[in-house]
């Protein structure tokens, strides 16, 4: 093999590809999305409502309408106004079937957000409540007013029974619960959990992004150089060898560019928006296993973007492409769909065994080594398995790609297949 | 010198090239001639190390195919492509770099050729933004960027304005004049008449006709004759003493048998057809082509009524 030829390829590939209008797209939006879809619900969901919501109550017991009008006007919004405006709607006697219906036309005319109706339910005054609105899916309204009655019921039933309601306060109050991580080398990390978890879900979803970014334009490649028949200028150039090293090559440059930049952007946003304690000790506990989830994630890569040559080098059409790189992409999912099992019981014994199953080995140990590291022994030898794989299928996919890549047309047969790999 | 000896090569159960020998010298232009699938490509490919032939040697100035020849070797393929989103001079720097040319040395020579294509300024576009006949250019530069000493050109004209076309020849004539050995595969017969020293015609995978132009023409048929006429020439073909040849609007050539003579064509000629010129002619190229792969005046003919019943339909 020519050294020289196998570098021009490489760069090459990786000029052509990382100056292309789909590989910059992708690496500004691939972080932007996977921040957009974790990250923005959780903080609209957080936000209470911005403006005033007003609420109509027609209270059948009497007994509520003042304390909790007071209780919940008093909560304010950035701006001042009252979050809850409450209005009775039996004011000036009126009789509970014609608030009712006063109420409703008020709802349905957009005035009002709701009725709470407040009655009693049985002998012993346990209030039964009912929210009539044309949107009784509003969750944040609805459990901010049900926490509030159920706390009034009980503060009022403890005043009859004549408690104290300081007392009161002080017996409910909260208990918070933090985690602390025990690890052999006998630190404690108060990091957080999720915190941990999440790092080695990033990684296995980045090594999914990055495989499936670069994997289906080199595919796309490849189907180019055969249907314009670039491959017969390339192959009487250089090897066919040559030509599947460079590609690789290529590709492992386009995919460290990119985690790189996302590893970049990362860090510097970790740091910029959370400088706290938590972080940096989170960030300790992560650079303890930074070096394994590198190996995993270089080693799944490689074994991964051999596959795909040896799997493009076979079909012919764009329409081929997209199926077979769509089952591959669905094998790389499969583990990132079995996170959430590994993080709660990352020992059982199926995750391990599954752990050297090569296509699964990168995304599971990834998760294993940051949520509860695994013998040392069972690293080793998934790392091992993998390595032996990943040299397995490079050389498959050079005896494949060496053959199919001439072959215009005609899909070969799996036997055809074999015999390529067999065939010297 | 290249000398290839008795090449094979079977594809599945189809003998595409079946004992093929040919010696492409220096200083000539070598013609490799046949129809479509007659195993042209396919011996081009063997020539340049893509595929291996199953029988048979090749040896480059008398040493086997290594990294050093493929170095030697230019080509241009048959079916071409090139990267479309690609720009030029980067993508002629490209196949430079690969054949080991030095970036700097390329450069010049890059530049300087795309001058003598008409294509100077178009050096930062992308591919896909020339014609094709520009497009073809390119790749016309790809195959000789790195000066090769072995040339490979595989129906280089195709494609190209007439303009271009004699550009094209300028260049071969003058690779020949360097002394470089050339193949040059096409189906356009005038143009290997006239271009070609020696020629080989290869049909479903076996050399039919090989050695010079004129030895060819010469060996083929001294008995063809050539028909200038008005009138409906079509029975031409059908007389009794034609043996094959083809039959135009107003102009016949016919391959007449070896007893037979224009003395005895002449009276089946005077009543049918007004007759302006005829003449005693070696045969052509392109005839000796048309009758050596087996398409015979008959089957012609029958084509062409077959099509034509077929549209009157």
């Amino acid at each position: 093999m020519n050294r020289g030829r196998i570098w021009a390829i490489a760069r090459w590939e990786y000029l052509q590809k990382v100056r292309s209008k789909g590989f910059i797209i992708s690496l500004i939006l691939t972080p932007v999305l996977i921040t957009a879809f974790s990250v923005i619900p959780t903080l609209l969901a957080d936000q209470g409502p911005g403006e005033t919501q007003i609420v109509g109550v027609v209270d059948k017991t009497g007994r509520f309408l003042r304390p909790l009008k007071e209780q919940m006007e008093s909560r304010k919004l950035p701006g001042g106004q009252p979050v809850y405006l409450l209005v009775d709607y039996m004011m000036g006697g009126r009789s509970p079937d014609s608030a009712l219906a006063e109420a409703d036309r008020a709802a349905l005319g957009e005035n009002i957000e709701g009725t709470l109706v407040i009655q009693a339910s049985d002998s012993l005054g346990t209030p039964q409540v009912i929210y009539r609105s044309p949107n009784p899916s509003n969750f944040r309204l609805i459990s901010t007013f049900e926490s509030a009655i159920g706390r009034l019921n009980t503060e009022l039933r403890l005043r009859e029974m004549g408690v104290d309601t300081a007392a009161f306060a002080r017996i409910t109050e909260d208990v918070e619960l933090t985690t602390v991580k025990v690890s052999k080398q006998g630190e404690e990390e108060s990091g957080g959990f999720l915190a941990t978890f999440f790092a080695g879900y990033a990684g296995s979803f980045l090594l999914m992004f990055l495989i499936l970014t670069t994997g289906q334009s080199l595919v796309r490649s490849l189907v180019e150089e055969k249907s314009n028949r670039i491959m017969e200028l390339l192959v009487g150039a250089s090897t066919p060898q040559e030509l599947m090293w460079g590609k690789l090559m290529g590709l492992s440059g386009l995919g460290l560019t990119q985690l790189f930049v996302w590893g970049v952007l990362g860090l510097g946003a970790i740091t910029n928006f959370s400088a706290s304690e938590g972080v940096n000790a989170w960030l300790q506990s992560l650079y303890a296993v930074l070096p394994y989830i590198l190996v995993y994630m270089a080693l799944g890569y490689v074994f991964y973007a051999a596959l795909f040559i040896g799997v493009g080098s076979l079909v012919t059409t764009e329409q081929e492409a997209q199926v077979a790189t769509s089952y591959l992409v669905m094998l790389l999912v499969i583990p990132v769909a079995f996170a959430i099992v590994v993080v709660q019981n990352p020992d059982v014994g199926y995750i391990r065994v599954l752990s050297y199953v090569p296509l699964f080995t990168p995304s599971l140990m990834m998760i294993r080594v940051v949520t509860k590291m695994p013998p040392l022994w069972e690293v080793m030898a998934t790392i091992g398995m993998l390595l032996v794989s990943t040299v397995f299928v490079v050389w498959a996919a050079g005896r494949i790609f060496r053959t199919a890549i001439l072959m215009y047309g005609k899909r070969p047969s799996f036997g055809e297949i074999m015999r390529w790999m067999k065939a010297g | 010198m290249i000398v290839a000896e008795h090449l094979s090569k079977n594809f599945a159960n189809v003998h595409a090239v079946d004992d093929v020998s040919l010696e492409i010298r220096p200083g000539e232009i070598f013609g490799l001639l046949g129809p479509n699938g007659a195993g042209k490509s396919t011996t081009i490919r063997m020539l340049n190390n893509i595929i291996q032939p199953d029988s048979g040697t090749i040896i480059y100035d008398g040493e086997p195919f290594s990294d050093r020849v493929r170095g030697k070797i230019g080509y241009l393929p048959e079916e071409r492509g090139l990267y479309q989103k690609a720009r030029i001079l980067e993508t002629i720097l490209y196949f430079a770099r690969l054949k080991g040319v030095e970036e700097k040395v390329a450069k010049g020579r890059a530049m300087s050729w795309l001058h003598r294509f008409d294509l100077q300024g178009s050096e930062r576009r992308r591919v896909e933004e020339l014609s094709k006949g520009n497009q073809q250019k390119v790749q016309i530069i790809i195959a000789l960027m790195h000066e090769p000493t072995y040339v490979i050109l595989d129906e280089p004209a195709s494609g190209l304005d007439p303009v271009n076309q004699e550009l094209l020849r300028e260049i071969v004539d003058k690779l020949r004049a360097e002394e470089r050995i050339i193949l040059y595969s096409t189906h356009q017969m005038e143009l290997a008449e006239r271009l070609c020293n020696r020629i080989v015609l290869i049909n479903k995978g076996r050399v039919v006709l090989s050695g010079s132009v004129e030895e060819v023409r010469t060996r083929y048929g001294a008995n063809n004759v050539v028909v200038e006429f008005q009138g409906d020439g079509a029975f031409l073909g059908e007389l009794p003493l034609v043996a094959g040849g083809t039959v135009h609007a107003n102009y016949a050539e016919l391959n007449l048998r070896p007893e037979a003579s224009i003395n005895d064509l002449l009276p089946y000629l005077t009543d049918r057809l007004r007759i302006s010129k005829i003449e005693k002619v070696r045969p052509t190229l392109k005839a000796i082509f048309i009758d050596t792969v087996g398409r015979s005046i008959e089957e012609v003919e029958r084509s062409t009524n077959r099509t034509s019943t077929e549209a009157a339909r």
